[in-house]
């Protein structure tokens, strides 16, 4: 990307013209976010990297730190440990967060028991519910994009342990029973968002995409018309939805140009039968939808839901499966920890790429980076298999100073204990800055009604 | 008076005005609907002459308190079944006023969920006798979403059995109770991206092709008629394209496209070619036929003699009993038969009557009104002493709810007092003998589960046997009611839930309604261990302004206290030894945890309110209230309500006691079978008539 063009000439460069109207809220956000009006009501973007398999405390524990451990593992902290991170020494699996020391924060000590543990909490990990029946109920980062919306109030991008996976629903939910894709080829996830700019096969299948809403519309509201009543009510669900995906594909049309300047420039690695090609590229994909205000909201899930997790890490040098490295079977001389810590490296080094693009991006007297927050989790808590005792996470960013995240480590009191919290208080803090507060968010732990940890984590809002 | 409290008063002023005005909007309209009764209901229903025992002059206009009344006033209206051909009938625009405002109050109530059918009154339906040759207004036409299961069978169909890497765009209620109502299935956004999706990945799979040694081969399971098309070099001509519309239409809809349907599909690939991409548009015109409404909706819109066309017939049967297609009544309607009530009873039949045809929705009603299945979603901490399998047990109930279908005698009383039951039982062929053979399903691993009662014993077995079904000891479990997996359903994490119990109870066998928790009502049981859970209750729900509601559940509820909420058998009930407790420290002084004391257990409730003497009274213990729900005609009603909603997809209306009183005949005539319930109900009026929309 030439990170050369600010959004404030990108937007210079736009005309509203007689498509104003059509274009709506987005383009005179962008517009305004262009010219820095919107100090009042500055962006807030949200992106959620999670990656399967689990995340180790100590993996993300700074060495200079010690960590009071209970012994099963899990936190034993009686109070809260609130500590500035300057001076501290992040351990070799995050390191490469270097640069972004003094924006980042060390969560630990949240609990999920709710989720009920195992390979993965799939749904249950971003919904705060069990989801070994089914999806329960909405996830946070769709709750996020209902918040704060764009043309797609969330997009959700990853791999699969599969390259044939094109798209798979793992992580994120609209609602009960209705999940949200995680789309897993990056080739046909450049298709959707940009492929109305592209060349050759992908504008063809945008092309068509487009005739078949069109065409499903038209097909629709031709049986609606022989109906009457409640009954043509009941379809005219059916006929809104391809009307309004229809509008939203002549949306992508309408921003072609800020498509065309901002979209990812497509590589081999698009199509690549390597997992860390393709989560590069999903990455690009993520970064240029923020940009280009096609979204406020992006999911990046690296294999995570159960029975997608056990990618194999062949472009790291890591052939072997991630389910056996969980297991503790190490390669070549190395051990199990070795080559997770080489594997979350690489998620950490994307990431630390995600936030030069944004911070390459002017937006009102800073940049997009400061109006961001980006959350790293494991759908599988605190281990391979997880009891959820414990789910450790790294937040970047502090949204415009919505958040007290520059440069923290944060130990809440270990589960039970007076003051513990659970991600349902995380993702609560999250909706309170993203100005869509609630009183809770999915299931309440019972074992912990004694405490009653509801409410968003004070500490964490500024 | 300060800027700011003058702005205050200004702005209450503006609010009460427009309040003002909203209400005086609001009563204009109850006028018009009390007005109308009125002027064509009050004469034959008023407090003297009450026709059908029905009342109607002291309606005041709040649906929320006379929703049962004002919905069955709406419906005669709407159907034109009142008033009465010999009476003065309304105008046309009267009768739309009044069907509008109705409906658009009635809406403020969930009527049309099926957990409020029984607001039409139970005597209304069974009370008196039907003439046979009534001639009640057939139910309106009506479109219905497919069901997520159903879905999963379409996709079976079109992709010729292999669904994987489907995702299920459709929603279930998330209501207790029964999922599947046509009036609440909608198709939103979310869904149709899915759909979008899963039509996209079928087409894949339909046309798949690869290549193999530089030659284009088609993939097993592919249809040839559109594979053709994609292994030619040439474009392919109209009389292909149309052939592989056809092709599809026949796969995802059952029938043959019109010409103006496969004209407009030409024109969408003609379309999508243009840009040169022959075969992306051959598979978009394939995915549209996919998505088409017809495809995802079941449209019964009947035929000029009233009956479902014969398709629609054939759709709705299969539909009642099954998820996928049943072949050869879908070629019967092809043929042109099944315009006939005897026609279609034939297939009925057939397909009841004949074991080899899969028919999961026969087991999926009796888990949709017990609800025995849910008993995996409770959360609960694995105890020390059992080994909590909750799948397990719902496994075993199961086979023993097809067990009792399977005897077909006495089905009803069978449900609710049989002494049998399956305990953790698996089938397995055997290799040798080929025969279907009962094992132990959960073998317990002594390292795992040391010292946890295995799920047998739950059953009073001390030791797994291969005899199953198996009956069990006297005075301990009878039916479904008593099986571990319902009584963990209706549990609550930590807690029998005697109040849902007691509220399944009055509203699935009693026919009763009890009102939903008001808002702003903190429903909290309190947690003091030190007195049992029935008293704690009571602490909560006899307060006069609780108790209004809570007569109707907590007494019903209470006899189930005669057993755990993992479902295990109680002797004596168990409560928090406080003194015990204080002392119960190590050495230093540390809490060594709770110590409980036994108290004797109290199994004791009571029927009231049913309307039905033989039915209401004091309970002794559980076995004692379903033996005496087992021996109540009502209650047999009511059941048989529930299985009408189930497969009929809406609640019972008026319109709807002789299909009912029917079926209950048919059941009672042959001596209680389920399979005769079924065929009268799905051979009635009310499941193949309809009558045009208002």
């Amino acid at each position: 990307m030439n990170s050369n063009l600010t959004r404030r000439s990108l937007m210079k460069g736009l005309t509203l013209g007689a498509s104003g109207t059509l274009l709506g809220p987005v383009l005179a956000q962008l517009s305004a976010q262009a010219e820095g009006t919107v100090a009042a009501g500055k962006p807030k973007r949200f992106v959620f990297v999670i990656e399967g398999n689990g995340l180790n405390p100590m993996q993300i524990q700074p060495t200079t730190i010690p960590r009071a451990k209970h012994p099963y593992g899990q936190t034993n902290n009686e109070t809260l440990e609130d500590l500035s991170l300057t001076g501290h020494e992040l351990p070799e699996a995050i390191a490469p967060l270097k640069p972004l020391q003094d924006r980042l924060t060390i969560v630990q000590g949240l609990s999920g028991r709710i989720c009920g543990g195992g390979h993965s909490n799939n749904f249950g990990a971003l919904g705060c519910y069990s989801a070994k029946a089914g999806v329960a109920g909405e996830t946070i980062d769709i709750a996020l994009g209902r918040a704060v919306p764009g043309i797609f109030s969330q997009i959700g991008l990853g791999i699969s342990d599969r390259p044939e996976h094109t798209v798979i629903y793992n992580t994120s939910a609209c609602g009960p029973d209705q999940p949200a894709p995680t789309r897993c080829r990056p080739d046909l996830a450049y298709e959707e968002f940009f492929g109305g700019v592209a060349e050759g096969a992908a504008k063809e299948k945008f092309n068509q995409r487009g005739n078949l809403l069109d065409f499903m519309a038209d097909d629709v509201r031709r049986v609606s018309q022989q109906l009457a009543g409640e009954e043509r009510e009941k379809l005219g669900h059916y006929l809104n939805a391809f009307e309004s995906l229809s509008q939203r594909q002549s949306r992508l049309n309408e921003i072609s140009s800020t498509l065309r300047k901002h979209g990812p420039v497509v590589s081999d690695k698009f199509k690549s039968t390597d997992e860390a090609d393709r989560l590069d590229a999903m990455f690009d994909i993520g970064a240029a939808a923020l940009i280009c205000g096609l979204t406020n909201v992006v999911t990046l899930a690296s294999g995570c839901g159960d029975p997608y997790f056990s990618v194999r890490w062949k472009g790291l040098g890591v052939p072997l499966d991630k389910h056996s490295i969980g297991h503790g079977k190490g390669l070549d001389m190395r051990t199990a920890e070795q080559l997770t810590t080489t594997i979350r490296r690489y998620h950490m080094e994307l990431i630390v790429r995600l936030t030069e693009k944004l911070k390459a991006v002017p937006e009102g007297d800073g940049t997009m980076l400061d109006n961001t927050v980006i959350v790293y989790l494991s759908d599988a808590a605190e281990s391979h298999h997880s009891h959820c005792w414990d789910w450790p996470l790294l937040v970047i960013g502090d949204l415009g100073g919505r958040l007290k995240t520059r440069g923290r480590y944060l130990c809440l009191p270990r589960y039970a204990a007076k003051g513990h919290k659970t991600m349902s208080n995380f993702f609560l803090s999250l909706l309170d800055v993203a100005g869509a507060p609630r009183k809770s968010f999915g299931i309440a732990d019972p074992a912990l009604k004694d405490i009653n940890p509801t409410g968003p984590i004070a500490e964490l809002l500024a | 008076m300060t800027k700011h409290s003058l702005l205050g008063v200004v702005a209450a002023i503006g609010l009460n005005a427009m309040s003002i005005a909203q209400a005086a909007d609001a009563k204009t309209k109850i006028a018009v609907g009390i007005e109308f009764v009125r002027q064509h209901c009050v004469a034959c229903h008023g407090e003297k002459k009450r026709e059908a025992d029905i009342r109607l002059d002291d309606l005041t206009g709040d649906v929320v308190l006379e929703g049962s009344r004002w919905s069955i006033v709406l419906q005669q209206v709407r159907d034109k079944a009142m008033p009465p051909e010999d009476s003065k009938q309304p105008t046309e625009a009267e009768r739309k006023s009044f069907i509008e405002w109705g409906r658009s109050e009635l809406a403020r109530r969930p009527q049309s969920k099926p957990n409020s059918g029984n607001l039409v009154p139970h005597d209304l339906l069974f009370g008196t006798a039907v003439d046979a040759n009534d001639n009640a207004k057939a139910p309106a036409a009506r479109l219905w979403r497919l069901s997520p299961d159903a879905y999963l069978g379409w996709v079976e169909e079109v992709a010729r059995g292999k669904a994987e890497g489907i995702v299920q765009p459709f929603t279930a209620s998330p209501d207790r109770g029964i999922k599947d109502f046509a009036a609440l299935a909608r198709v939103d956004e979310p869904t149709t991206e899915i759909l979008l999706r899963n039509a996209d990945a079928i087409v894949q799979r339909q046309t798949a092709i690869e290549v193999i040694d530089g030659k284009k081969k088609t993939k097993n399971d592919t249809v040839r008629e559109f594979t053709d098309i994609l292994l030619a070099d040439d474009p392919p001509t109209r009389a292909q394209l149309e052939k592989a519309i056809q092709k599809q239409f026949s796969i995802a809809i059952a029938r043959q496209p019109d010409e103006g349907e496969v004209e407009r599909l030409l024109a969408l690939y003609e379309r999508c070619a243009a840009d040169g991409d022959r075969t992306g548009a051959l598979k978009t015109m394939l995915g549209a036929v996919l998505l088409r409404s017809d495809a995802m909706f079941r449209f019964e819109m009947g035929s000029e003699n009233g009956m479902l066309t014969p398709r629609e017939a054939a759709a709705a049967v299969s539909s009642a009993l099954m998820y996928r297609r049943e072949r050869v009544i879908f070629e019967a309607a092809e043929k042109g038969q099944l315009k006939t009530r005897d026609d279609i009873a034939q297939h009925v039949r057939r397909i009841v009557d004949d074991p080899k045809i899969q028919k999961p929705r026969v087991l999926g009603f009796f888990r949709e009104y017990f609800e025995y299945q849910i008993a995996t979603e409770v959360f609960k901490d694995s105890p020390k002493d059992l080994w909590h399998r909750p799948d397990q047990a719902v496994r075993d109930t199961d086979r023993l709810v097809l067990h009792i279908v399977a005897e077909d005698k006495d089905v009803f009383r069978q449900l609710l007092t049989t002494r049998l039951a399956f305990a953790n039982v698996k089938t397995s062929t055997n290799k040798q003998t080929r025969q279907e053979e009962l094992q132990r399903s959960l073998v317990p691993n002594p390292h795992n589960e040391k010292g946890k009662a295995p799920p047998e014993e739950l059953y009073g077995l001390a030791e797994w046997t291969d005899k199953q079904p198996f009956e069990q000891p006297e005075n301990t479990r009878l039916g479904i009611l008593m099986q571990p997996s319902w009584l963990v359903a209706w549990s609550e994490n930590f807690n029998n839930d005697i109040v849902r119990r007691g509220r399944f109870i009055r509203e699935r066998l009693l026919g009763g309604t009890v009102p939903d928790l008001p808002i702003g009502v903190a429903a909290m049981i309190p947690d003091d261990k030190h007195r049992t859970l029935r008293d704690r209750v009571a602490s909560a729900t006899h307060a006069e302004k609780c108790w209004r509601c809570h007569q109707h559940m907590d007494d019903l509820g209470l006899p189930f206290e005669n057993f755990d909420h993992y479902g295990r058998l109680l002797k004596e009930d168990s409560v928090l030894d406080r003194e015990a407790t204080e002392k119960n420290v190590d050495k230093k002084g540390k809490p060594q945890g709770d110590v409980f004391r036994s108290v004797p257990l109290d199994t004791t409730g009571l029927i009231a309110g049913t309307g039905d003497a033989k039915l209401d009274g004091p309970i002794r213990d559980p076995r004692d209230l379903v033996q005496r729900i087992a021996n109540s005609d009502r209650c047999r009603q009511v059941w048989i309500r529930h299985v009408f909603r189930y497969y009929f997809g809406r609640n019972e209306t008026l319109a709807d006691a002789q299909t009912l009183q029917n079926a209950d005949r048919a059941y009672l005539d042959s001596n209680g079978s389920y399979k005769a319930l079924l065929v009268s109900l799905l051979t009635s009026d009310s499941f193949l008539k309809r009558s045009a929309t208002q």
